[in-house]
């Protein structure tokens, strides 16, 4: 595996290599490795970037200033250009951590401009002429040192695609709030995306400073930032050698043949869009499409499931005095829970009840106004929801929150912290699914995914399991395997919370049964104490 | 204090353009949660096609209806041809902003291959380069006009939008796609026409600031990405948080403007000409970041589905 990767990575580079030996003008290899960083980012990691060509400019101009200006060595330039593109992208990725899509693209559009006009206002870096009389490396030094970047970081991308690191990234892209309660760090691995992504195109761009000795601001304007994106699109956004193709198919007839130079214009627009139609994840999801594969990366499939390993301990999650209004709404009031380990703990109440919100504030998915969750000994009320993933508490959701992008061992194998598939394995088996787990998670029925959410939630081995309406959408037959799934973690010493308004599922299963109503507890006990309380009848069939 | 008057008449001046292009952002949002980023491109194009226009002989009137015909076309384009197909398969909202994108690429690319790059004169100066004096306060008459057409159009929005039955189907539709739906609105018609009346609106908007600031094949971008500041800073999908974002940033531009022209005689170059763009992208950074909602209080009934 690892052999092939690193030809797959050397062929593919080369490719280029070869191209650019024909061509005079944008170096090939320095293009599609700046967009190769961008994949990183916005392939892979979801987030919308329309000004990465700034981040190229940033390490170009930064080598260009530190040889003419500063008259550093080459190392230091270099040592120089990785910090401040680093810097660069964490500057241009913080936002991400408050916006999404479409937002952080119009913030990385207006991040561009502001960098192309600071460059035109500053003499230092040349102003409206450009920066020039560079010191220009040996155009053999240049184009070998642009190849082994090229393959290096492809090379590496292809290892991120297939390590737990691709999963977590694709999980990200996915659904940020369902990763964040499988133990992901999302804002941190956000930044992580945008700072690895600009550094590779600050490189790039210090390659491009030394190889051409001249530099103007309009190489790094929008229309590079959106020339890099659809080269993504065309060659496959999040796939690892997506750069490289899209940059062969859609920038490299026009430098190899100069007579085509004026339909570029015409063409490469047309082309993105009609990829975005035909092949929503490029020509290499197409290929990969056609050969029968799916998922994000090469993921093994272990001969046969491991026994799980054992649990971190036996706590109990008690929550108390939780309060949350929104706006003049109250949804909940003064809501207190306990769930022990080894027991069923079932939360039910008619619709709009606070249900939900009550899970969605233990779990720190929606902040609360007041009261507080511990977990055993330890106070977990103000850490955030990746946290509490961490320390064992797993939850799902009521809407279908899936990972389309990937099959369904990686899918299972969002959470685990080991890169030991076998677990997911052994989850995706104790959860009933009986599926080939490299088939794509996008092709399940309801029912499916929501066991596959299940298999997510118990392949980490949690204390605390909480379902929010697991019963929802299945059949008679997929409900009771789901009351046998419970009822195993239940057995192993987990503490469970579950919602549902499957009355007959809920009462066959339940240890202890909590009823809300308005956002107040108004019954608790045995599902025979339950099931003959007046407030409880009277809350779900009207006052009698 | 006189400079001071000139530069805020200036500012009203163009604030109230930007407020059309705000306006019909903050439409587009409404009804379809999606930014659009070739707003300014199909402007350009409009614009572009009067220039054309007028070159062969039509007259003024007959070429700002080119150039509207045009630009609606675009807008009919970008609905039918990109974002209806893209966001009915029910992929992430990153596939049709994608194809939104390349579509403004498109459209942009297309005429840097008809017209040649550098600035090309307004088609139709309307003021032409008559000047004002009120008092001691001299400015061209042309911002004035200017203002009294970009607030007729605005009244005429805002009327449509709060009396007809087909603002009736825009408020429902920004309010709740599918209880419109059920309601029997077609959202589908509806916000092809609200593409459309963007796209004409926008147009109308770009013929007007032509001779005030210059017109290029790249223009499109900058008017896009002030449209995108004054709907942002008047709360995205508020018409009237659109139009008072868009005189907020006219004069907060002047205002930076005004900075500049007091810098060229001194020795501060802090202002100097091209900071000013960048200090309007941070302003738009800044606000999308620390308050989203924009800065204009909600005024009176003006919801139009300001939740993302």
């Amino acid at each position: 595996m690892a052999a092939r990767d690193v030809v797959i990575a050397l062929v593919a580079a080369g490719c280029l290599f070869l191209l650019d030996l024909g061509t005079g003008g944008r170096n090939l290899m320095l293009f599609a490795a700046a967009a190769s960083g961008l994949n990183l980012i916005t392939g892979m990691a979801g987030q919308l970037s329309l000004g990465h060509a700034a981040i190229f400019g940033v390490g170009a101009f930064t080598a260009g200033a530190a040889a003419t200006r500063l008259d550093l060595s080459w190392p230091s330039s270099l040592i120089l250009v990785i910090a401040v593109s680093a810097l660069a992208g964490l500057i241009f990725g913080a936002p991400s951590i408050r916006l999404r899509g479409q937002f952080l693209g119009l913030v990385t559009i207006a991040g561009g401009f502001v960098f192309v006009r600071v460059v035109r206002q500053s003499d230092v870096l040349g102003g409206e002429y450009g920066l020039g009389e560079i010191p220009s490396f040996a155009r053999g030094t240049a184009d070998l040192s642009a190849f082994i970047l090229l393959a290096v970081s492809t090379w590496l991308l292809i290892l991120v695609s297939r390590a737990a690191v691709g999963r977590i990234l694709a999980a990200v892209k996915d659904d940020e709030e369902a990763a964040a309660c499988l133990g992901i760090d999302v804002a941190r691995w956000k930044l992580t995306a945008f700072v690895a992504g600009s550094s590779l195109a600050g490189v790039c761009g210090f390659l491009l400073a030394h190889r051409d000795g001249f530099l103007s601001a309009s190489y790094f304007d929008l229309d590079a930032s959106l020339m890099l994106l659809m080269v993504c699109i065309v060659g496959g956004l999040g796939r690892p050698v997506g750069a490289i193709v899209g940059t062969a198919i859609l920038v490299a007839p026009f430098e190899l043949w100069p007579a085509l130079e004026r339909m570029e214009l015409l063409i490469t627009a047309p082309v993105a869009l009609a990829v975005l139609f035909l092949m929503p994840d490029g020509v290499l999801g197409a290929v990969r499409r056609r050969r029968g594969l799916s998922g994000i990366g090469p993921m093994p499939v272990p001969e046969k499931a491991t026994d799980l390993s054992p649990r971190p301990h036996d706590a109990v999650l008690s929550a108390e005095g939780i309060c949350k209004k929104f706006g003049g709404v109250t949804a909940l009031d003064d809501v207190s829970l306990l769930v022990e380990p080894g027991t069923i703990h079932a939360l039910i109440g008619p619709n709009g009840s606070g249900k939900t919100t009550f899970v969605d504030c233990i779990t720190a998915v929606t902040p609360r106004d007041a009261g507080s969750t511990r977990l055993g000994d330890v106070d977990v009320s103000g850490i955030a929801p990746h946290q509490i993933a961490r320390l064992g508490v797993r939850r799902t959701f009521q809407r279908v929150s899936q990972f389309p992008t990937m099959n369904l061992l990686e899918s299972a194998a969002v959470g685990v912290s080991s890169s030991h598939a076998s677990e997911a394995l052994r989850a995706i088996e104790g959860s009933g699914l009986d599926i080939e787990p490299s088939m794509s998670s996008s092709a399940l029925s309801y029912g499916q995914t929501k066991r596959l959410e299940i298999a997510r939630a118990i392949a980490a081995r949690p204390a605390i399991l909480i379902l929010d309406e697991p019963a929802s959408g299945m059949d008679a037959t997929e409900i009771s395997g789901l009351a046998r799934v419970l009822r195993d973690q239940k057995e192993q010493g987990a503490g469970v919370l579950v919602i549902d308004h499957h009355m007959d599922f809920v009462f066959e299963i339940a240890d202890v049964i909590t009823v809300l109503d308005e956002g107040r507890v108004i019954a608790r006990g045995t599902p025979a104490e339950v099931r003959d309380d007046s407030a409880v009848i009277s809350a779900y069939l009207g006052p009698s | 204090m006189d400079v001071a008057a000139q530069f805020l008449v200036a500012g009203i001046g163009l604030g109230s353009l930007y407020a059309l292009f705000a306006y019909g952002v903050s439409l587009v949002w409404s009804v379809s949660r999606t930014l659009n980023f070739a707003h300014g491109e199909m402007v350009m194009a409009g614009v572009f096609a009067s220039i054309v226009a007028l070159s062969l002989g039509a007259s003024p009137v007959s070429s700002i209806l080119t150039a509207a015909g045009l630009s609606a076309v675009l807008g009919l384009c970008l609905y039918k041809g990109v974002y209806q197909p893209l966001s009915r398969r029910g992929s992430s909202p990153l596939v049709w902003v994608l194809g939104i994108v390349v579509f403004a690429a498109l459209v942009r690319d297309v005429s840097s291959l008809v017209f040649e790059t550098g600035t090309y004169p307004a088609p139709i100066a309307v003021g032409g380069d008559g000047l004002v004096s009120v008092g001691s306060v001299v400015f061209r008459a042309a911002y004035v006009w200017v203002f009294l057409i970009s607030a007729g159009a605005a009244a005429a929005m805002e009327w449509t939008i709060a009396r007809t039955s087909f603002g009736r189907a825009v408020r429902a539709t920004a309010a709740s796609r599918e209880t419109a739906e059920l309601m029997g609105i077609h959202t589908e018609k509806v916000t092809a026409l609200v593409f459309v009346a963007a796209a004409v609106l926008g147009t109308l908007a770009g013929i007007l600031i032509a001779p005030l600031t210059f017109v290029s094949v790249s223009f499109g971008w900058v008017l896009t990405m002030k449209g995108f500041t004054a709907a942002v800073l008047g709360g995205l999908g508020r018409g009237k948080g659109a139009l008072v974002g868009g005189l907020l940033l006219g004069v907060f531009e002047q205002l930076l403007t005004l900075g500049e022209f007091a810098a060229s005689d001194g020795a501060s170059h802090l202002f100097a000409a091209g900071y000013r763009d960048a200090a309007i992208f941070l302003l738009l950074i800044l606000v999308l970041v620390w308050r989203p909602s924009g800065l204009v209080p909600a005024l009176g009934t003006d919801t139009r589905g300001t939740k993302r």
